[in-house]
Parts: structure tokens; sequence; C-alpha cells
């Protein structure tokens, strides 16, 4: 006790000075019991002559150090608490209360400590959310309604160019491609590529070199747009372009300049003998408004950018007038941010619903990259978003509607999933044994078939994207496209087989050409080179009696990376109908498609640290503490051990403590090679060795202790996972972020709570989850922020 | 003649020359070892004093040969520790900001204006600072356009963006001054005008947004008056810049990241003589680089920097042909500078280009120690050209942190701060002093 008095004594003495704010206002009975904490749950390891760590809590109590270090020993407390460090796990754990209260007094007390600063900005990035905790965002404790911050939010590099894809006003791209008109315009809207949710409204800002890229492609646009009616100007006062100032084609005809169709509430401004009217000037302004912000302009808005040309025209003349106003508008705020205020009414709680136009944009920027559709536009502007359930009608019809492209929906499950990453892990190509171009990029089409096909079935989304033992090999999703190529390559071959094929020239006879294009479009261009590769596989299908894979079209027609599954082009049959179960004992699920595999291992091997990583953080919402700064994280290259072998450095007491939750989850996918190959033999460096594969792990913190303990292989270890609760809730904490663009609060509960319900009510509907996401107090209300208030307001009691 | 002549026309006078500095960031450390001459490293390896003796007397190591031209007006500078930031890939902000920050993936919070930035403060130019980066973060892939290398910072919070593309920062830098014609003068104020009214227009808006979005919106308004106030001195100087700019070639759409890197050097070294910056950070590479077209192509720095072989060379092996090529590339640098006649020398001689690492000693920098080089005269305010410097290693008596280093340059080049940056708690508990300049290197 009288140690206990003392160290309350040296807190309390030492807080009152420096950066820190005094305690000694603080209710005493509350700072006792943070020095109760630390004595009864660190004085262990931490006091006395052996003090582990380099951390002595005598060192508080002889407060013989000076007042800087003795708030570095504080803050030190503090962040071994928020980030689940101290106690370890295998002392005594703080309770959830010990733990809360703890951290709230210390931080209290450490306002204005720069690592407690350090700590809330990073509890704004998505990588730090887990630090909510969990089970207080679940357990229904919390009742306060929910809100999200007053916000803007720069817009994503996707709404970007989606915009430039659908033209600006020019021709659209084709093939989802920019519009040949916007070749030099630039992304303004850069995001950190990095694993994870990306898109953060409290973490993207415009600068200097947002304005940089936005200035260029504002005057380009704008250039573009006025280059017909200027010729026009120029050819009304000075005549047509005499033909010898004209460049000329290769007969040596003059080519005649041709320019795309000014707008016409440009051209007549441009085109106009009289000075140009308000009407005229307002008509630009909303056109302009309609190519770069796709939303109609304010009253007070058309005044504003009238003056501005009005201003400008004055000094410059009218061509030039109209050009400065209408970069201005392409520079504007508006055309960089969603402004999401909460323009509504303040109600009991504080908040701000979103007012129609505000509400209209965010349900559209939910789900696709672009503005609202006209009947969305039209329910805002006729009072018909005012209601929840006239929100819920509008995102349950954007969802249901087959017709509405919803880019948002695969993009998240590339973010919570990362295997779209496996383009860019750096392979060696030897070592694949095969063709490795183009492999990885295939087994992501694969992989997103397979996500779109479950999402598409919509029943128990997560459990079958864990343990699915049906995959997608080569095929678009769309059978009955399948059935049509695969027929129309069985009718060519069947016109072939008999013909000469092998000593066709490049050009193909026009009698087959006119035959085989008959048949189907994929063999529009089918040269002789072309019909002589195809022919060969064809002829090799038929004679070793298997349905062969499809070629032409959009697709790659390489078959090495059948490999990845495990499968042999010379054996393959290929399912016209798809998915079809693959080999349940070999692989279940993304975690086990080679994607995934590939995404997640390193140049030359397996890594099963991030691949443990991933799921202790992603699947089982808990933390694994950064990296210590003072290790060198490289794995002895002993060529006569397997990689789990290797891994036994880690076992020392300093590297398990973090690793213990990871590597018992990663080491299970050692039944893989690190191209995603099924394996039972593990090759080791040394060469010819081999040894074979140990893919047993070990689950913790599933949450049940049923599923808990060791397991097998990967397969049983998502089996588990996807019976979890904690993994089921874990999905929907990461779905709230990619659609709230922010981590939880602890005021979120009752969306979470509302939203996992859903999920499980409908026999785990990913449509089901979504929309009580975006029509949750979350999604629709807003309250102003002060800067110091972050979105996470508590960390995690695990 | 006719380039000094030009130079003091413009009021770059004898008396009133600006200080130019090039900071060249690499990745995954500064090997020291490396980087000393043989003579000096078998004469004191023992020695636990400030070794500070002139370099002409020693044959530079085989990977700095590149650098014996410039030998009289080159520093190597050793011993100095880093222990108060961040050990591992890199230190982000705190390599030349002097505090602990970041994670492994997270660059973390910018607690002050690192080095690169104060000095534009110092020296101001129409482009303050200006950020030239291979690539992004220190495992970014990023390689093209506005990146974050979280590195360079203009004040808590701000940090400041580079420029991945070679040809995009060409039209960023000359584009002005190339373009302009006939209705130069017209579209100046009519685009002055725009700007005026856009900072106007924001400012407004900034009143409706609640307090903690005012800030962010504050960066788009900075932008809008920065460019103003960087377009009025622009205009001022056009007939230099048209003069500075190197020819556009191919070179600045390459991506090769050697070439790319030249086409950097080339882009800084324009710059600083045409006088539209003084300060220049260089994002030399991160770890992610693969110098596949110095046939290192198997490994990234990163492979190379956990001890892979690559290509059939060991790991040393392929260090060494990256240092080679940096130091060709810093040679590059100052010869171009060394080209330009500027007041009785030449413009190298008011110029620093200090080269280290953002994980200072090591690939995983342990802090320790971390080393760097310099290049050029830095307007002789530091007693540093032409010499080898080590000060006594960590913990012992004398030793001196990085603390001290950035001190000592603000110091020299009129920033009269105390101390810069933060201090190492472990030498402050053991009673070393750690606070101020470095007076022996201050001429």
């Amino acid at each position: 006790m009288i140690r206990l008095l003392s160290i309350a004594f040296v807190l309390i003495g030492h807080l009152c000075a420096g950066t820190t704010r005094c305690l000694a206002d603080a209710n005493q009975g509350v700072s006792s019991q943070v020095l109760s904490v630390l004595n009864s749950k660190c004085a262990d390891c931490h006091f006395g002559d052996e003090a582990s760590g380099g951390f002595n809590l005598a060192d508080l109590r002889s407060g013989a150090d000076g007042v800087e270090q003795m708030s570095e020993h504080w803050t030190r407390v503090f962040h071994v608490l928020v980030t689940n460090q101290m106690p370890p796990a295998d002392a005594d754990p703080l309770s959830r209360s010990e733990r809360r209260e703890v951290i709230a007094i210390l931080e209290e007390s450490l306002v204005g400590s720069e690592l407690v600063k350090e700590w809330k900005h990073k509890l704004m990035f998505p990588e730090y959310g887990n630090y909510v905790d969990h089970d207080a965002l679940f357990d229904g404790a919390v009742n306060e309604a929910s809100w999200s911050p007053s916000r803007i939010w720069k817009k994503s590099p996707a709404i970007f160019d989606s915009l430039a894809d659908r033209g600006m006003g020019f021709q659209p791209g084709r093939y989802g491609a920019r519009s040949a008109k916007l070749a030099k315009l630039k992304q303004p809207f850069t995001i950190e590529d990095k694993a994870g949710i990306k898109d953060f409204s409290a973490i993207t800002m415009a600068d200097s070199a947002t304005l940089g890229t936005m200035l260029r492609n504002a005057e380009s646009l704008v250039d573009s747009h006025l280059a017909g009616a200027l010729h026009q100007l120029r050819v009304r006062r000075e005549g047509p372009i005499p033909d010898d100032e004209l460049p000329r084609d290769k007969k040596g005809k003059p080519i005649q300049p041709r320019f795309p169709e000014t707008p016409a509430e440009f051209a007549s401004i441009v085109l106009g003998e009289d000075m140009a009217t308000d009407a005229q000037i307002h008509a630009a302004i909303k056109r302009m408004y309609q190519l770069v912000i796709e939303q109609e302009p304010a009253v007070a808005e058309l005044r504003k950018y009238h003056d501005l040309m009005r201003t400008c025209v004055a000094q410059g003349g009218q061509v030039e007038g109209l050009r400065m106003m209408l970069i201005a508008i392409a520079v504007s705020p508006r055309a960089i941010y969603r402004m999401e205020l909460g323009r509504g009414a303040v109600d009991e709680h504080g908040r701000q619903r979103l007012d129609a136009g505000e509400m209209a944009l965010a349900i559209a920027y939910a789900l696709t990259d672009q503005k609202p559709d006209k009947t969305l536009l039209a329910a805002a502007a006729s009072n018909r978003l005012k209601t929840n359930a006239d929100v819920a009608r509008e995102i349950t019809r954007y969802w249901d509607d087959e017709t509405i492209e919803k880019p948002r929906v695969l993009r998240f499950f590339h973010e919570f999933f990362g295997y779209d990453a496996a383009p860019s892990v750096f392979k060696d190509a030897a070592r694949f044994g095969k063709d490795y171009r183009g492999v990885p990029e295939r087994l992501v089409e694969d992989a997103d078939t397979l996500v779109m096909h479950i999402v598409q079935q919509d029943k128990d989304v997560l459990a079958e994207l864990l343990t699915t033992d049906q995959y997608f090999v080569a095929h678009s999703g769309d059978n009955d496209y399948e059935r049509e190529i695969h027929d129309a390559l069985q009718a060519f071959y069947d016109y072939y087989k008999d013909k000469p094929w092998r000593q066709f020239a490049y050009k193909v006879p026009d009698e087959h050409m006119k035959h085989v294009r008959s048949i189907h479009k994929i063999f529009t261009h089918a040269n002789g080179n072309v019909t002589k590769r195809w022919m060969k596989y064809l002829e090799q299908c038929n004679k070793a009696g298997i349905r062969h894979m499809p070629l032409g079209g959009g697709r790659s027609s390489g078959r090495d990376y059948l490999i990845t599954y495990n499968l042999d082009e010379k054996t393959f049959s290929f399912p016209v109908e798809q998915p079809f179960v693959l080999n349940p004992s070999q692989r279940v699920g993304i975690l086990m498609h080679p994607a995934w595999l590939l995404a997640h291992s390193l140049n030359l091997d397996n890594d099963p640290v991030r691949r443990g990583k991933w799921i202790r953080e992603r699947l089982l919402a808990d933390t694994v503490p950064e990296l210590p700064l003072t290790v060198d994280a490289s794995i002895p290259e002993n060529h006569e051990q397997t990689l789990r072998e290797r891994f036994a450095v880690t076992r020392e007491q300093e590297c398990w403590r973090c690793h213990v939750k990871m590597n018992p989850l990663g080491m299970p996918f050692e039944l893989y090679d690190d191209f995603g190959r099924h394996r039972t033999v593990e090759k080791l460096l040394a060469k010819g060795q081999t040894r074979p594969v140990d893919s047993r792990g070990f689950l913790d913190g599933s949450g049940s202790r049923d599923l808990d303990g060791e397991v097998a292989n990967p397969i049983e270890l998502m089996q588990r996972l996807a019976k979890s609760e904690r993994v089921r809730q874990s999905f929907v904490r990461h779905a709230f972020r990619y659609w709230m663009g922010r981590n939880e609060m602890l005021s979120d509960s009752e969306t979470l709570i509302r939203a996992d319900r859903a999920y499980v009510e409908s026999g785990g509907s990913f449509r089901a989850l979504v929309i009580s996401l975006l029509t949750s107090d979350s999604f629709m209300y807003r309250k102003a922020t002060s800067s110091e208030q972050v979105p996470a307001q508590s960390t995690n009691a695990n | 003649m006719l380039q000094r002549f030009k130079l003091e026309a413009a009021g770059v006078g004898p008396g009133k020359l600006p200080q130019r500095f090039v900071f060249v960031v690499k990745s995954s450390g500064v090997i020291s070892e490396k980087m000393t001459p043989a003579t000096i490293r078998e004469s004191s390896e023992e020695a636990s004093e400030l070794i500070n003796e002139p370099l002409v007397d020693h044959v530079l190591p085989e990977a700095m040969k590149p650098l014996e031209p410039f030998k009289d007006q080159l520093a190597i500078v050793q011993g100095l520790s880093g222990k108060m930031c961040r050990p591992g890939h890199s230190s982000w902000f705190g390599a030349m900001g002097v505090y602990k920050t970041g994670g492994e993936h997270n660059s973390g919070v910018i607690r002050r204006a690192t080095v690169d930035a104060e000095m534009a403060r110092l020296f101001p130019s129409p482009f303050n600072h200006v950020g030239l980066a291979l690539r992004g973060k220190v495992m970014s892939k990023e390689t093209e356009g506005t990146l974050y290398p979280g590195i360079t910072a203009v004040g808590p919070g701000r940090e400041l963006p580079f420029q991945a593309s070679p040809d995009v920062a060409y039209q960023q830098l000359f584009g002005s001054a190339i373009a302009s014609d006939g209705r130069a003068q017209a579209q100046y104020r009519l685009k002055s005008n725009l700007l005026d009214f856009m900072a106007g227009d924001i400012r407004q808006l900034n009143q409706t947004l609640p307090a903690a979005e005012r800030e962010k919106m504050g960066h788009y308004l900075n932008a809008f008056e920065e460019l103003q106030v960087r377009r009025e001195r622009l205009a001022s100087m056009s007939e230099r810049i048209r003069q500075a700019a190197p020819e556009f070639s191919d070179r600045f759409t390459s991506q090769k990241p050697a070439t790319r890197q030249q086409a950097h050097i080339d882009l800084a070294a324009a710059a600083l003589i045409s006088g539209i910056t003084n300060v220049i950070t260089l994002r030399l590479d991160n770890i992610s680089t693969t110098y596949d077209d110095l046939g290192l192509s198997e490994k990234s720095v990163h492979g190379i920097g956990h001890k892979e072989v690559c290509n059939g060379k060991s790991p040393e092996e392929a260090r060494d042909i990256i240092r080679l090529h940096h130091m060709k590339l810093l040679a590059d640098l100052a010869g171009q500078l060394k080209a330009v006649p500027e007041a009785d020398g030449t413009l190298l001689d008011n110029t620093a280009i200090i080269y280290l690492s953002d994980s200072g000693n090591e690939h995983h920098g342990n802090l320790a120690e971390w080393p760097y080089l310099v290049i050029g005269g830095a307007g002789a305010r530091l007693k540093i050209a032409g010499r080898y410097v080590r000060y006594p290693k960590y913990g012992d008596a004398g030793h001196r942190t990085i603390g001290n280093w950035w001190t000592t340059w603000l110091n020299a080049f009129g920033n009269p701060i105390e101390h810069y940056g933060n201090l190492d708690l472990e030498l402050q508990k053991n009673g070393m002093p750690q606070q101020g300049p470095l007076p022996e290197l201050i001429a």
C-alpha cells in the first residue's frame, strides 16, 4: 500500500508539470485506480532491480528523473496500453473496464503530448481501425445515436476516371477507356496505393499538387471545347484557311482542320456578335457544371461565376472572359470535394441530416463512380429523399438494377481481400516452369468472377467466400456466353478438321473465311496463323477427349496458368458450366485461391507472416503491433530447412510476442508454394532436397472456445473461421469502413449491430448488409466536430 | 562571363548570392565503411576522438571515384547518430526532421518543417521547394505523377509533394517561360484575376465549414495563394528560364530508373541555374526500385538490402554498382553547376549537395550512425569542403547527433535556432551534451 501511494503521489506531481495537464483536480479515486492497476498488473515485471524492458515503476516512485523524462515514462505507458503491447499474452490481462479507464485518464492527463496527438492521428487511418473496442461496438451497451462527422471528402481517382471515360462532353471512351479527346488529362485525385481500405475522407485532401494538375486539366478541357467555335470565328473573320497553309495527306490533298462540336451554350457566346446576355452566361455556367461537377449550380454560384466572367470580359474580351470563367468552375472546390456537411435541421442529438442533394450524391457515390441517375435526381428534386424509407427505396433500387454498373462492390472485395495485388508481386518467372506472362492477371480475373458470383448468389456470402469448394477457371461467369463460344469453336473445328488448314498461308481463302465468320464473330480475324494455332489445340483436345477452353475474344489464349490450380492443360476438360468443384481436398475459398496466395507471397517464397497478419486483422478484428523498431526482420537462409523451420527464429521471446498472433495463422498456407500451387512436399533451397509439408496451425481469438485450437491445414482453419461470429462482425466492420470512409466510433454501435443483424437474419445476404449500412444514421447524419476530435474514441480491449 | 553578367543584371550580385541546396535522399542506408578512404579507415580504426582531416592526402574508395574532380569540395561526415528517429526501412520525416515517427508503411505525424523546407524558407524562390522522386513511400511501387514519399514537410501536418514523372516536372518547372507568346501579358492578367477570385471564393466557403474541415480546405486555399506569388516571380525571369531549361528529349519519358534519375538530375541542375528554386530534394530511389538498367534486374533494393544475390552478384557487389551509379549522378550534377560562373567562382561554390539515406546507416538502420556526403562550397559558410570528419561513436565522449548536424546547417545559413529537432533521451540520461550546433564545422 505504501508503494502504491508513493507512485500515486509521483504520478500526480509529475503530470502537473511541463506540457501535461494537472491531475490534481481529477477525482482522486479514479487516479488511484490507475495506479492500482499499474501496481497490480505491471509491477511483477516492471519493478525492482530486474525490471524488464528498461522500464521500472520505481523510477516513477523515486522521482529522480526530470519532468521531461517523467512525461516520457507516462506516454510510454499510454503507448503500450493503447497498442495492446502490454500486458503480454502470457500475463494477467487488464479487464475491459480497467483498460478503458486507465487509457482515458492518461489521455486526459497527457493532453498536449506529441505521442497522444500522434496516436489520435493514427486512429484516422484504416489500418488502425481495429483499435476501436470490438466488444463495445457489438455488445449493445452504447446508446449514443450514430453519426458521421460533417465533412468534405476528396473525390476518388475512380470518380475522375469515370468522368473522363464518359467524355466530359466529348465522345465517351470505348471499352471503358478514357475518351480520346481527353488523353492529356492527368489523374488529380491520387490516393496511396497500399493494402486494405484506402479512401478515407479524413486523410485525403487537395493541395498545391492537386491544384497544379487540376489547372492543367481545366485549361486542356476548356480549350478543347472552345476550339471548334474559335475556328468558326476565325473563318468568319478571316475566311477559310488557304489550301497552301494546310497540312497535306499522303496523296497531297490538304487536310481540313476538324474540331469536335463546341457545346451550344459556349458557342453562342464565342460566336455572338453582341455582349453575352445574363441568360447566355447562366446557360454556359450550368453546362460547365454538368461537364465537370455533374450537379446543378446554386443561385449564388450562378451569380458569382457570372460576375467573374463580366470582370474578365472587360479585361480580355468575350472569349477570354468565358474561358477564365469555365476554368474557374473546373478547379472550384466542388469539382474536387464531395460536400457532406448535413444541411438539415439540428435534431435532439445535435445531428443534421444530409439534405436531398447531398443524400443523392452520397447514395450514387456509395455504389457507383458517377452522378446520381435520373430517377435518384428526380427523387431529390421532388422531396422524395426525406425519410429513411425514401433512402432505402433508392439504395435498394440501385442495388437491384442490373443495368446500373456498381464497380464499388467488387472494389470493396479487392480492398478487403487484397488478391488484386497479385500482378504487382515480382516473381522469378523461371521457377514457374511455364510462361508466367499474364498469369497473375488471369488469376485475378478468375477470383473476381468467383467473388461476384457469390455476391450474386447472396447466401452466406462471407462463409462461401472463405470455404466454397467451387471455382471459376478461364470463365466469364456467364454460362450462356461460354456455351456459345464453346459451340462456336466446336463448329470451327468440325468445319476445318478435314480441310488442309495446316497449309494455310496468312491469308485464309475467302470461302473458308466467309464460312467461319458466319459461325461467330470471334473468327472475324482468324487469319492463317490464328487458325493453325487454334486448330492444333482443338485437335489435341479432340484426340484426348476433353472439352476445349475458350479462345479468342478479349481473353488471352494462354493456358499455362492452369498449373496454379494444379490443373494440366493436357487433361483438363473445360467445364462450360461454372463454377465447378475443383478439388476440395486441396483448396477452398478465396484465401486458397492462387490469386490471394500470390498477392500475399514474397518474390521467392511464401509470406506466412503477412498471411497470418491478414487473418488476424481482417477476419479476427484484432491488432498486431508494428514491427519493433530495433529488429532486423529477416529469416536466415538455411538451405537444409523448410520455411517453417527457418521461422523458428521468431520463437525468441521478444519476437514471439507479436509473431504468435501471425505465424500460427499463416503457416497452414505452406500447403501451397509461392505461386499458389498445392504441394505435398516442400522443395528446400538445397538442390534436390524436399521435405513433407507441415500445414498445421493454431487458431485463437475466434471468440469461441469451440473454434479455437489446433488446425491440421488451411481448409480446416477456414471452415472454423467461417463459423465465427467475431469473423462475421469483423467483415461487417470492414464494410462499414469502406462505405463510410472512416473508422468506426463507439457511437456507430447501433449501425454495426443493425448491419450484422440484417446480414444474419437474411441468411448471409451481402445486399442486406450494405443496404443496412447505407440506410443507417451513420450514413445519413452529420455532426460538426472540432479538429481535436478524432473518429475513434476507445481502444480495443483484446 | 555572359552568364555572370546576366546573373548580376538580375540582381544576383556578389555579396548577396543565394545559397542552393540539393538533398539527395537514397533508400537502404549509406554504409560508412564504403565511403571512407582506406588510408583513413586503417589509421583511425580505434580512434575515439573527433577526426577532422583534409581529403586531399587520401584516395577515395573505388565507388566514389566519380567525385575525384570535386575532392576539394567534397565532405565525408560520419559518426553522428540519429537514435531519436525511427529505425528500420525509413525514418520518414525524422531523417530531416529529427524525431521519431511513422511505422513500417505509415509515414506518421508531421511535427515540424524538415531541414530542406527550412532552407527553402531562408532562401525563398518562385518554387520554394522542388521535390523530384523516382518513387513514393519507402516501399511504394508508384512511379508516376505527384507522390508523397513521407520525408519532407513545410510545417506541422503539411507534407510537400514530389513529382515522379520527369516530363510533367519539365512542364511544371519550365513550361510557362518556354510557351509564352504574344498573348502572354493579357493571359497573365486574366489568370491573376482567376486566382484572386478562387482564393476569395474558398475563403468564403471556409466560413461555412466545420472547424475540422477548414484545415483541409486551407491546403487548397494555400495552393492558390502560393501559385499567385510564384507566377509574379516567374514572370520576371522568363528569359533566364528559357536559357537554362534543358532540351526536351526521350529521357524525360523513360521508364528506366537510372535514365529517370539522370532526367531528375538534369531538371535539378536547370532549376538551380535558372534561379526558379534554391532548394531541391531528390528522392533518389526507394526499396522497391529495381535497377534493371544497371544489370540488377532480379532483385529490388529491398532484396539486395536483405542480402539476396542479384543477377549473380553478391549483395555487396550489387550495392557497389548502385553506389557507383549514385556517385556518377552526384558528379554529373556537381559538374553542371560548376560550369556556371557566379561571382568570382561557380554556382557550385554556393551550393551544397547533401547525400544521405532516410534509413541512416543500413538497410534497416539502427541509426547509431548517420553518414553524409556533401559536395559543393556551401557558400564557404561551413568548414567542411575537402574534409573527412568523423565523430566519436555513439555513447563515447564527444559523440554528437544529427540534431547537432542540422542545427549547424541552420545556424550557418541564417536560422539562429538553439537546437533543431528532438533530443536523444538516452544520451541525455547519461549526461551527454547534445544541444546546439557543431562549432568546429561553422566557418
